[in-house]
């Protein structure tokens, strides 16, 4: 099915993809023969009720399931048809391309310039160019004006929505292919989250988009591809349009029309 | 009155009298120690030499040697110290050599100070010939030092919250820059509190020094770290049990407590003020 709906979109690049890719944490199987593709300059939302692996996942494509040391991982996860699993592979690089924003706004307890400058700085970039990009990093992320005067202030002088925001701009900075976006307004009021939601549309043109959602309407307004993941499973992925209207999984169905979450 | 405002009266009163007992006890203690020595203190007791064997003259020679002491020891136990904490935390494999680690570390911090003493003259004095000296006090003071420093810093780092951590490594960073960049910086007020501690400690120990650094008498300062020096801790000691002219001093003993104390609140209090500005600038 997934291959189906690979084939009809020809046209469009899978970014990133996955190849039965099967995660273990200990003896217990988390994630099982996921494939799913991640179109170029898209935003893919990935949904599913709590515990379904959806968030796993997504810490796949960065490689950040490393940090836990009983995660064992099978199948191939492919960035631009090159498997960031095989070995000898500079995770480091992976994560510069592969960009992340979490579930809790976490920006360093550093000045708001320097969280920006941070993945610049650590790979010694000269001081005028680290400036130019944290200006329009700041800019892409609706920040700039609130925050031009006061660069050296602590990060944690801002709002929540502002600091999510922040961690968006600081992802942004080390321009990567792709972010992954981990529920990133579940800790966020009704307006701070339309702003995000906004922002995700606007930088759908400039980087790849996948994220993590326990709201449905929110995968339905800014999505144009959704994932829906069961226990483990991935059981559909289609337009986003099209799985809301007619989702050919019951289950699907069902975690839609709010039977389960 | 009833039964659980009684209750509550008594618990709360309770309270009060607990503290006053604690308070009451401390400035018991400082009054004693500035009654007895406060009036010694002037500023040519804390500049000149001793004169005709402690009797007379000052005790510059002896904060000179508290000094050096305090500065090298704590100068080697917390980098050892941040860096076996650091280890711990973030790497941490394998398991056994980080529970053998603590388990040292735990026995370290049990074992009585005047061992430490002993182990300081047959290793660093005897063994490694570095004679009765300030290096010697020194090593032997920071090995004393060293499970304070471990376990404050260890706490420190492990405090620091876990999200910096995956932010860092997120964005592309090593393990070695996560630790660099965000882990020790986060860490460091805490760490400094572990440090404001073991000075404490160190310039108060005297069992430790006895035999690797301490002198009774001398007039001269210290030129190089392998001199042997006068300590204000062992000073005291000495004064109340050596030598044959108790009414001139016991006077000068307590005259030296209360420098000792005032040069402990003083390292202390610039310790914190370094920790404040620290914390002022850093909030999460």
């Amino acid at each position: 099915m997934v291959n189906a709906i690979m084939n009809q979109n020809s046209t469009l690049t899978a970014h990133i993809r996955t190849e039965n890719l099967n995660l273990w944490f200990g003896d217990k199987q988390v994630l099982q023969n996921v494939n799913i593709p991640i179109y170029d300059k898209r935003i893919t939302a990935l949904i599913g009720p709590s515990g379904c692996g959806k968030s796993t996942l997504l810490r796949c494509f960065n490689r950040m399931n490393d940090l836990i040391p009983e995660a064992k991982i099978k199948g191939k996860v492919l960035l631009n048809e090159e498997n960031i699993y095989k070995s000898r592979i500079d995770v480091t690089k992976v994560r510069t391309k592969v960009g992340m924003v979490f579930q809790r706004p976490n920006p360093f307890p550093k000045s708001i310039y320097n969280n920006i400058a941070y993945g610049l700085k650590l790979r010694g970039e000269k001081k005028s160019y680290i400036d130019e990009v944290v200006e329009t990093s700041l800019k892409n992320a609706w920040l700039w004006d609130e925050v031009k005067d006061r660069m050296s202030s602590s990060a944690f002088s801002l709002s929540g929505g502002q600091q999510q925001r922040l961690c968006i701009a600081r992802a942004m900075a080390n321009n990567p292919d792709i972010i992954l976006l981990d529920e990133p307004t579940s800790a966020l009021d009704p307006q701070s989250t339309a702003k995000i939601e906004e922002l995700c549309l606007e930088l759908k043109d400039k980087v790849t988009i996948l994220i993590v959602t326990h709201n449905i309407a929110q995968a339905g307004r800014i999505s144009d591809y959704t994932a829906f993941m069961y226990l483990g499973e991935m059981v559909e992925f289609d337009e986003t349009k099209r799985m809301f209207t007619i989702p050919k999984d019951k289950r699907t169905e069902a975690y839609l029309s709010g039977v389960f979450g | 009155m009833t039964k659980r405002e009684l209750k509550q009266f008594i618990g709360v009163n309770l309270l009060r009298i607990f503290i006053a007992v604690t308070a009451i006890f401390l400035i018991m203690f400082l009054y004693v120690i500035f009654s007895k020595g406060g009036k010694i203190v002037t500023w040519s007791f804390l500049i000149e030499s001793p004169r005709k064997f402690m009797t007379e003259g000052g005790i510059f020679p002896a904060i000179v040697g508290t000094f050096w002491l305090t500065v090298i020891s704590i100068g080697i136990s917390l980098p050892l110290g941040i860096f076996t904490a650091i280890y711990m935390v973030s790497y941490g494999k394998p398991a056994w050599l980080v529970r053998s680690v603590r388990i040292a570390i735990n026995t370290l911090a049990g074992v009585p100070s005047i061992i430490y003493g002993l182990f300081g003259l047959t290793v660093f004095v005897q063994l490694m010939k570095l004679d009765v000296s300030i290096l010697s006090g020194s090593l032997t003071l920071a090995i004393l030092a060293l499970p304070v420093m471990i376990n404050a810093s260890e706490e420190a780092l492990r405090s620091v919250p876990k999200d910096f951590r995956e932010a860092s490594l997120a964005l592309g960073a090593t393990e070695r820059q996560t630790i660099l960049r965000v882990l020790l910086p986060t860490a460091l007020p805490n760490i400094l509190t572990g440090t404001i501690i073991s000075i404490g400690r160190v310039a108060g120990e005297t069992a430790p020094i006895l035999f690797t650094a301490a002198t009774f008498y001398t007039r001269r300062l210290p030129t190089s770290i392998m001199d042997e020096v006068m300590v204000l801790p062992y000073q005291i000691y000495a004064l109340m049990t050596e030598g044959a002219h108790a009414e001139k001093q016991v006077p000068i003993a307590y005259g030296t407590a209360v420098v000792l104390l005032l040069l402990v609140l003083f390292v202390s209090a610039i310790a914190i003020i370094i920790r404040y500005n620290m914390r002022k600038k850093r909030k999460w």
